[in-house]
């Protein structure tokens, strides 16, 4: 005890006692009253003064940190024929300036015979001003607003001054001198007026008396049914509002407990002294239209107002995300306005956009303004967002892709490509499909031209911080989908709405990075790191906050994203059983912090940030197969991926997998014990491969004409990934074949095994691969006819041809009988093709099968007889010994048919002999029931038959 | 009722109690939900009621909500320690509707504007 008594008598005796002067500093400003500067400067040879008609120096005080120097005049000015005043100025050398009243001027001070209580105020350093401080109004006098600059006084000197009466004629004076202070507070902390621009939905809409926006209450209560209530904050396709009636209400503060958007961060300004509407302007604009027009028109007129109505020549400005653009805008536009800032501190701005807008216009977002399913629609969202030309200028921009690949994905002829420009991408979100507004896709292009993305704001004069979200999860690239395919997000660091790379993209500016990985955005002025930044940014305070840091490489974006391609559940739950998911009764919650989850269709996405052991659990909602993958990430970079493949389920399915540090996790089913492993485990080059592998196809068989086949047909299947030069490394390799046979379900293609197609007929195969990164070419088909059946020939005797007439069937027409693929109409199967050579006559289907008859005699038309000689199918000749077929007629001399003999005899000796006499007909033979013996009147043609290799007949 | 049960529902009661003496989880948020303003302000100021503490606030309502539902489900359970059964119903229900407000201040608590 002895000891600290000690101590703290002996600070006391070594402490200097003008230490306890300068401890007494300040005024105005709130560190106490500085101290009169050191008496060899001081003007001290004009103390005296008799009280007749001025009292002594009564005080001084500093408002915004400049002096003001109060004085009392007793009244009694009867007689005197001049009031004048000097100043006296001094340097830090104590070097002295005087400005003293011209005396030509009359009058030089004006003092008002009741007026008592006058003073001296700086209004900036070099400028003073005299005021009656009775009706706190400037004396009108020509001498009464001085500019000490024009009269060639430096600036940064301390000031004494000097109110003296006198008449020269009578010799009379009198006289009030202050002593000398400080011009500027030297414990003044500048309070530059502060302007605050809020971001996308920062400020109320109300049409009325009916707040439009945000009216958290009606989105978000039980009995909530429909947010069309917001409808009138709609615009039309030109790019303007669709209701003209609405009108801005405040800048968002803290319309709900949960929601913070600005009040905390206002009411720590106040606390620091800024008075709302004095030196604390916020700026509510329409953050649903043009930027540029927000910028140049409202937002450059709102700058002008505060500089008239304000003693200071510059403001300093805190920007929240649109907000940041709309005075970068305006700076870009109008450079003489860049003089006019002060500090500019941008926070959480979309320099170069954000593609979680395209994700708004394409899907629309609840903003997280939903819970259990109740709460704002992300379909109204997107239905309001349609035709809003900022929420296109949000956009990312052409610069964006000088640090990003792209942020759009689509389905190109069923590939999922990636735009890798901007060019593409526009064109891409043209799609008729998407429903978008293509002239504010165009004009949005024009608003981020590249000078102004990047932006240098070295030389412009102006303080400009930037704040940043690095650490959350943020949507970094969106599928476009038009059906057909599985969507897909894409997560880089940010803070949950604005990725890093578009946030920090502004030229010379000190750049603070918030360590956070919650979802940040919408909130980031009211963090108490983020607010406590801005306040030391402001007040020139450079003591480090917690949670800030100006190192990028101090921020942690490390988790595993997981995905869940459908008909499943995902459900996350950490070590605690803190749950994110949909609950048993559809409802959605999120009460792991920092999880990043979205639904997308059926498709479902989470990012998960280290620093938890996660359970994930599957539950299936229908039979099918889904894909799982969960990629490893650190430093926005994807270290490792494990890909699940096609896993089979049922509708009961359930399973769980615990996220491991290697990525190789099993995925275990609890429904029926089954353990399935990764499919694949990719590197980190390999986690890049985007682009499927190219399946081919071949058909070995005997050939006839094309997409037919006249044997059976061996189909191979072969696949490659693709490889795109110069990314060799990022070619993750072929998973797997699937393909499908006439409708069939799908089932893998082995190597070494190809499809042995067998059956006569009209066949499809489907097929696709899938290389091990999950990238899956869109499907092929081919299809083909396998007919291994010549044609049959039939042979009958045409009187009126007076010849032998030839037909045939084919087996084709009864095969196909529909479309295997589309179970339709099949096509038309190609007529048969016949050729006539007298002797030989050649039959030839579809297919390319032939039947070939050849006949004794190569003139059957001039000798009026045909015999068989050879039959042949596809080249094959067949014994034709034990068989007839012998055509024999004659004509009279009127040319009519008198005689015709028609004999056929099959190979197990059925035969018919039919022999007409120009009067009747005698048949005799026998088949396999009976001898013939018939004599018919008239002409009886037989109809021969060609029957695989035998003969038949029939008539 | 035996001291065990006694415990029992002393410890359910607490959860719902004792953040509201410390911190009024509930009586802030009701009393800024009932202010139908831009500028809602707490009815005591703390921790809790920070921007930043939001998440922190809602598992503290999760919190009372099981409290107040245990503490309905045990009167309820232990009804036939009690005399007068028309006060124990009339009690027990009112803290079960109290808990279901509750539950629905943590739907709100829980949400998280992405703007």
């Amino acid at each position: 005890m002895k000891k600290l008594l000690y101590f703290v008598v002996s600070l006391l005796v070594f402490i200097p006692s003008n230490s306890f002067a300068a401890m007494g500093g300040g005024g105005g400003g709130g560190g106490g009253i500085p101290p009169p500067f050191q008496n060899n400067c001081y003007f001290n040879y004009w103390l005296q003064n008799d009280d007749n008609i001025f009292q002594d120096y009564q005080s001084k005080e500093y408002v915004n940190g400049l002096l003001r120097i109060h004085l009392k005049v007793n009244g009694n000015q009867a007689g005197y024929s001049n009031i004048n005043h000097y100043l006296v100025l001094y340097d830090s050398n104590c070097n002295e300036y005087f400005y003293y009243a011209d005396l030509s001027l009359d009058p030089v001070l004006n003092i008002p015979p009741n007026v008592s209580d006058i003073s001296l105020r700086f209004v900036s350093p070099t400028h003073f001003q005299v005021w009656n401080d009775s009706t706190n109004q400037i004396l009108d006098c020509l001498q009464c607003d001085v500019d000490l600059v024009s009269y060639g006084f430096p600036s940064g000197l301390r000031a004494s001054f000097r109110l003296q009466i006198s008449d020269y004629v009578n010799h009379m004076w009198d006289w009030v001198n202050s002593e000398g202070f400080f011009v500027e507070d030297p414990n003044f902390q500048q309070k530059n007026p502060v302007l605050i621009i809020p971001g996308t939905l920062g400020t109320e809409m109300w049409k009325g008396s009916e707040k439009l926006w945000p009216d958290v209450e009606r989105m978000t209560s039980l009995t909530h049914s429909s947010d069309a209530f917001m409808d009138p904050l709609a615009f039309k396709s030109d790019g303007t509002p669709l209701d003209t009636s609405l009108r801005l209400g405040e800048v968002v503060g803290k319309p709900r407990p949960e929601f913070d958007y600005a009040e905390s961060f206002i009411q720590d300004l106040q606390s620091l002294g800024y008075e709302n509407n004095k030196n604390l302007i916020l700026f509510p604009y329409d953050w649903r239209d043009d930027i540029a027009k927000n910028a140049n028109i409202f937002l450059k007129q709102k700058i002008d107002d505060i500089l008239a109505s304000s003693a200071f020549s510059k403001i300093d400005v805190v920007a929240h995300s649109q907000g940041g653009l709309l005075i970068k805008r305006l700076l870009f536009d109008r450079p003489d306005y860049q003089s006019k800032i002060n500090k500019l501190v941008f926070v959480g701005t979309p320099n170069l956009g954000a593609p979680k807008s395209a994700k708004m216009l394409l899907y629309g977002d609840s903003l997280g303004i939903e819970k259990w399913r109740i709460g704002l629609d992300p379909q109204e969202m997107k239905k309001l967002s349609k035709n809003m030309p900022a929420v296109y200028q949000m956009l990312p921009s052409r610069s964006y892709f000088d640090h990003n690949e792209g942020y759009l994905s689509a389905l190109v002829h069923g590939t999922k490509v990636t735009y890798p420009d901007y060019q593409q991408s526009i064109v891409g979100l043209k799609n008729p499909l998407y429903g978008l507004n293509s002239n504010l896709l165009d004009s949005a292009g024009i608003f981020h031209s590249e000078n102004f993305d990047n932006m240098d704001f070295s030389g412009t004069g102006i303080g400009v911080y930037n704040i940043i979200g690095c650490e959350t999860a943020t949507i970094g690239k969106v599928l476009a989908n038009d059906g057909g395919s599985e969507l897909d997000l894409e997560y880089v660091a940010g803070d949950g709405t604005v990725p890093i790379t578009s946030a920090s993209n502004i030229n010379g500016a000190n750049n603070f990075f918030v360590l956070s990985n919650k979802d940040i955005h919408g909130t980031m002025l009211t963090q108490t790191s983020v607010s406590q930044k801005i306040i030391n940014i402001l007040t020139n305070k450079t003591s480090s906050v917690i949670g800030i840091t100006s190192n990028p490489a101090l921020c942690v974006y490390k988790g595993n994203k997981i995905s869940v391609h459908s008909p499943v559940n995902l459900d996350i739950y950490d070590e605690l059983g803190a749950h994110v998911g949909l609950n048993d009764n559809g409802s959605f919650e999120q009460d792991i912090e920092g999880v990043q989850y979205d639904i997308l269709g059926h498709e479902k996405f989470a990012f998960l940030p280290s620093g938890h052991i996660y359970t994930v659990k599957l539950s299936a909602t229908n039979n099918g197969t889904f894909n799982f993958y969960s990629e490893k990430i650190e430093a926005t970079t994807v270290q490792s991926t494990a890909y699940y493949n096609s896993v089979p389920i049922t509708s009961t399915s359930t399973a769980e997998l615990v996220l491991n540090a290697d990525n190789n996790q099993t995925i275990n089913f609890t429904s029926d014990s089954r353990i399935i492993s990764p499919s694949a485990i990719l590197d980190s080059d390999q986690s890049q491969d985007l682009t499927p592998p190219v399946s081919t196809s071949t058909i070995v068989g005997l050939m006839g004409t094309t997409g037919f086949y006249r044997s059976n047909a061996t189909v191979t299947l072969s696949s490659i990934d693709s490889v795109i030069p110069g990314r060799e490394s990022q070619t993750s390799g072929v998973l797997s074949m699937q393909y499908s046979l006439d409708g069939g379900g799908f089932q893998v293609y082995a190597d070494m095994s190809p499809i042995i197609i067998i059956d006569e007929g009209q066949h499809a195969i489907k097929f696709y691969s899938t290389d091990r990164a999950g990238n899956r070419e869109p499907e092929q088909t081919i299809e083909f006819v396998i007919d291994k059946t010549p044609p049959e020939l039939i042979i009958q005797f045409s009187p009126k041809l007076k010849d032998l007439e030839f037909t045939a069937t084919d087996t084709l027409p009864s095969i196909i009988t529909k479309d295997v693929l589309t179970n339709t109409k099949p096509f038309k199967v190609p007529s048969i093709k016949f050729k006539d050579s007298n002797s030989i006559i050649t039959a030839t289907d579809a297919a390319g099968n032939t039947i070939q008859l050849t006949l004794k005699d190569k003139d059957r038309k001039r000798l009026l007889k045909a015999e068989i000689k050879s039959l042949s199918y596809n080249g094959q000749a067949v014994e034709v010994s034990k068989n007839k077929l012998n055509f024999v007629w004659s004509f009279d001399k009127k040319d009519n048919l008198n005689f015709l003999l028609q004999n056929v005899q099959s190979k197990k000796n059925f035969n018919i002999l039919a022999t007409y006499n120009g009067k009747k007909t005698t048949l005799i033979g026998k088949d396999a029931k009976e001898h013939i013996f018939k004599s018919i009147n008239g002409l009886v043609i037989l109809k021969a038959t060609t029957n695989k290799g035998d003969l038949s007949w029939s008539y | 009722m035996t001291k065990m049960q006694k415990i029992w529902l002393g410890v359910f009661l607490a959860m719902f109690i004792v953040p509201e003496i410390l911190w009024s989880p509930v009586g802030n948020f009701v009393y800024e939900l009932e202010q139908d303003t831009n500028h809602v302000t707490a009815l005591r100021i703390n921790f809790l009621t920070k921007s930043e503490n939001i998440d922190l606030w809602s598992w503290v309502l999760l919190l009372q909500f099981f409290g107040l539902l245990f503490t309905a489900i045990y009167l309820i359970v232990l009804k036939k320690k009690f005399k007068n059964q028309v006060v124990l119903w009339v009690i027990a229900v009112s803290i079960f509707v109290l808990s279901l407000y509750v539950l629905n201040l943590y739907r709100l608590s829980s949400m998280r504007f992405t703007l």
